[in-house]
């Protein structure tokens, strides 16, 4: 009798998949079914019916006012922040990385509005920001008028507050990148005559640009997560132009209209999937052009 | 080339599922100006939608002639409830009841407690499960408009209306009728709470507000200008030890029937003249530091002219109710009682108690049969919570108030009192004046405090709080 054993590539994937089974059965429990779950229910009459109604929720959500401002309001957040946060800690990173000597008291300085408490957080930008805040004491001081910060400039709160939180573990992640990098080649650029302007966009930025994605990646999530402080800071139903799709989906929930709750989610997921997917796209499509 | 697209794809399907659950999962809990253009547009969605089948005219009573196909269920052999020890003083009657009429039926009742209720009805209500009879307090649902207006109650029209041993003119039609939606009746209530003014003949002649002054809140924000001026240092309200300038600012949108949204046609109905006058009444009444105020204006004090009205606005035959009327008496003065006005001049009603039929039920039958029995005279008027509260049955509408004097009167700190006929008499036509009856969605009530409290504190404009609560009650209805 033959006996029929394995290829060492099989053993080596079975043993792979063997490890990467408990991720796989609490990826699946925790998020693949669930999600199914909605996704289900975004098409159903209501919560405990099964009658299909195909994409008349769909069209329900998208006559909703509300989620029209929140989606215009979700894209216009991001628009605004991924630039800002991506210029803004690549930037200092790039500034800390010529100067190594003040390094780690910057990076902690930098990375420490991150573990600070979330009541802490929103405490802090209601004593700046509040209406009897120290930002309109100053102005008052200065002759100028009080500001509504925490209604009218909501937006600008918001972006302050996720630039403030967030900067710090971007620039950690990019000085990791920049740290990545062979001195030998900014010495052969020196050789070569290359100025700062020149080593930045010919040498750096093509160099971290895998890390980019990440950071970029990383970037969106925390936009996600900052809805945790927007919302204890600004309430359920905050200013206008900083209600955002995680307020319609959270209050939907509170609501208890678990249909219109899961079209948004499915709607995020999508939005998110395409936008991840683009990226993950460009990297293979770059790195088959390399 | 092919794999690594693959890959890619599966990556981003990975990355985006855990991202997704990253940013919204996290949320607290428990825990603008408006575009003219867009306040004054009247959404559509679907509840919008359902009004366009029902028949313009609503006011045009239903007949069989509305609903004829329907035929009343066949009976089952089950029903389920679930239930509070609170809920349970009614309930438990009622399923008494429903035992002896129904000995072969099957009883599934839970008791749990408020907490577990209130996180069962939240999850399975809108899931389609839970019990077939849901009964419960109006304050247990953040919003049970838009939970009427997610289909997952049963219209009851056709039970009221092929049902021969049920007759609605038994009952007060303004408290009956609060349970519609538009056309469809989605919620029996089972008790209500008449809100009253109290305070006696004499406070009024020394202030020099006339007695007959306050049938109107706009009459009332008078008097309590009055008030306030001959006494700044004093409240307005009797505050019972709870009663700030945040709780009143509850009580008064519960007690004038404020609607801020038209759920059918979807269109927010802020009035805003009615709702400055509420807020002044609420502002007279606060004093800066009121939570940390030691010691505490009572009924008591009412005869001492302490303050102008009592602040347990609550039903009218509630111990404080009793316990004011003897109180003033015992102190020789006139005790005087009237409903509280709502923005229409009116009398306004709240819903403290009802019931609702899951339309996913099979036992559809079994639930309204205790419905009717929840109905009866011999719940209305014969167990602690709707004798505490104001039974919607009108029949034993004045021997209900005699049976709770009887019970109460026992515990009466100054002693039995008895009332005269002429004073039950007097206090049964209070309740027979009610308009109409609502349930005040406590997640409304909640933003109208919030919002038109730094006005009340006298931090921000009237303009400002109105065009913030305008702002948030448009993003709500639209959610």
């Amino acid at each position: 009798m033959k006996h029929h054993r394995l290829s060492l590539r099989t053993k080596d994937s079975i043993t792979g998949f063997l490890f990467c089974f408990p991720a796989i059965v609490g990826m699946a429990v925790f998020f693949v079914i669930p999600f199914c779950i909605t996704l289900r229910m975004s098409v159903s009459e209501n919560m405990g019916s099964s009658t299909f109604v195909g994409l008349k929720n769909y069209a329900d959500v998208f006559a909703s006012s509300a989620f029209r401002l929140a989606a215009e309001n979700t894209f216009r957040f991001f628009g605004t922040a991924l630039p800002c946060i991506f210029l803004l800690s690549l930037g200092i990173a790039l500034l800390l990385h010529r100067n190594l000597k003040k390094y780690a008291l910057f990076r902690t300085v930098f990375v420490f509005p991150l573990v600070l408490p979330v009541s802490s957080v929103v405490l802090f930008f209601q004593i700046v920001f509040g209406d009897l805040g120290i930002l309109n004491r100053f102005l008052e001081s200065l002759g100028a008028p009080a500001q509504d910060w925490m209604g009218e400039h909501a937006f600008v709160v918001l972006l302050i507050l996720y630039l403030w939180k967030n900067t710090g573990y971007n620039i950690v992640l990019f000085l990791a990148a920049l740290n990545s990098i062979p001195k030998e080649y900014y010495e052969a650029a020196d050789i070569d005559g290359a100025g700062g302007f020149t080593k930045v966009t010919r040498l750096t930025l093509p160099l971290i640009a895998p890390h980019m994605l990440f950071i970029l990646v990383i970037s969106i999530v925390n936009l996600f997560k900052s809805f945790r402080e927007a919302y204890i800071l600004f309430g359920d139903h905050p200013d206008r132009s900083i209600y955002m799709i995680q307020h319609f989906i959270n209050n939907n929930f509170i609501n208890l209209n678990y249909i219109r709750l899961s079209v948004g989610a499915v709607l995020v997921f999508l939005v998110i999937f395409a936008l991840v997917g683009l990226l993950l796209g460009f990297r293979a499509k770059g790195e088959h052009d390399a | 080339m092919l794999k690594q697209t693959i890959s890619t794809i599966l990556l981003a399907a990975m990355l985006t599922t855990g991202l997704t659950a990253c940013g919204t999962g996290e949320t607290a809990t428990d825990t603008a100006s408006a575009n003219p253009s867009d306040s004054a547009q009247t959404t559509t969605d679907s509840t919008a939608e359902a009004a366009e089948t029902v028949p313009e005219n609503e006011s045009v009573p239903l007949t069989k002639a509305d609903y004829p196909d329907f035929v009343l269920p066949e009976a089952t052999d089950t029903l389920t409830v679930y239930s509070t020890e609170m809920l349970g003083f009614t309930l438990n009657p009622a399923l008494d009841i429903f035992r002896e009429l129904y000995p072969e039926m099957e009883i599934i009742s839970k008791t749990m407690t408020e907490e577990e209720y209130e996180t069962i009805i939240r999850t399975e209500i809108p899931a389609g499960r839970g019990p077939d009879l849901l009964f419960s307090y109006g304050t247990d649902l953040p919003d049970v408009y838009k939970t009427m207006s997610s289909g997952v109650f049963l219209d009851l029209n056709p039970y009221f209306l092929y049902d021969e041993e049920f007759n609605p003119d038994d009952y007060f039609t303004g408290m009956l009728d609060s349970g519609l939606y538009g056309r469809e009746r989605f919620l029996v209530p089972v008790s209500c709470c008449l809100p009253l003014l109290t305070t006696s003949a004499e406070v009024l002649k020394e202030e020099e507000i006339a007695p007959d002054s306050f049938s109107t809140i706009e009459g009332l924000l008078a008097a309590c200008e009055t008030y306030k001026a001959n006494h700044p240092d004093r409240t307005v309200f009797a505050d019972n030890g709870y009663i700030t300038g945040f709780n009143l600012l509850k009580m008064l949108y519960e007690k004038c029937g404020i609607q801020l949204i038209d759920y059918r046609n979807s269109t927010v109905t802020m009035d805003y003249d009615s709702l400055k006058t509420i807020a002044d009444i609420a502002k007279l009444h606060y004093t800066a530091g009121e939570q940390n105020k030691t010691g505490r204006i009572t009924y008591m004090d009412i005869p001492k002219h302490q303050a102008l009205f009592n602040g347990d606005l609550t039903s009218m035959w509630t111990l404080f109710m009793i316990e004011h009327y003897n109180v003033v008496c015992t102190n020789e003065e006139n005790h005087l009682v009237y409903t509280f006005p709502d923005i229409n001049g009116g009398s306004t009603a709240q819903i403290m108690t009802f019931a609702a039929v899951s339309s996913n039920t099979e036992n559809a039958l079994n639930a309204w049969r205790l419905i009717k029995i929840l109905l009866s005279e011999e719940i209305q008027c014969g167990t602690s919570e709707t004798l505490g509260n104001l039974t919607i049955a009108s029949p034993v509408l004045k021997e209900g108030l005699r049976k709770y004097i009887s019970m109460q009167a026992e515990r009466a700190f100054y002693g039995t009192y008895e009332l005269s006929e002429e004073t039950m008499n007097e206090f049964c036509a209070l309740a027979e004046q009610i308009d109409h009856a609502v349930l005040a969605p406590p997640i409304l009530v909640r933003y109208f405090q919030m919002e038109m409290m730094p006005y009340v504190q006298g931090d921000r404009s009237f303009d400002d709080c109105y065009e913030n609560l305008r702002n948030t009650i448009e993003l709500y209805k639209d959610e």
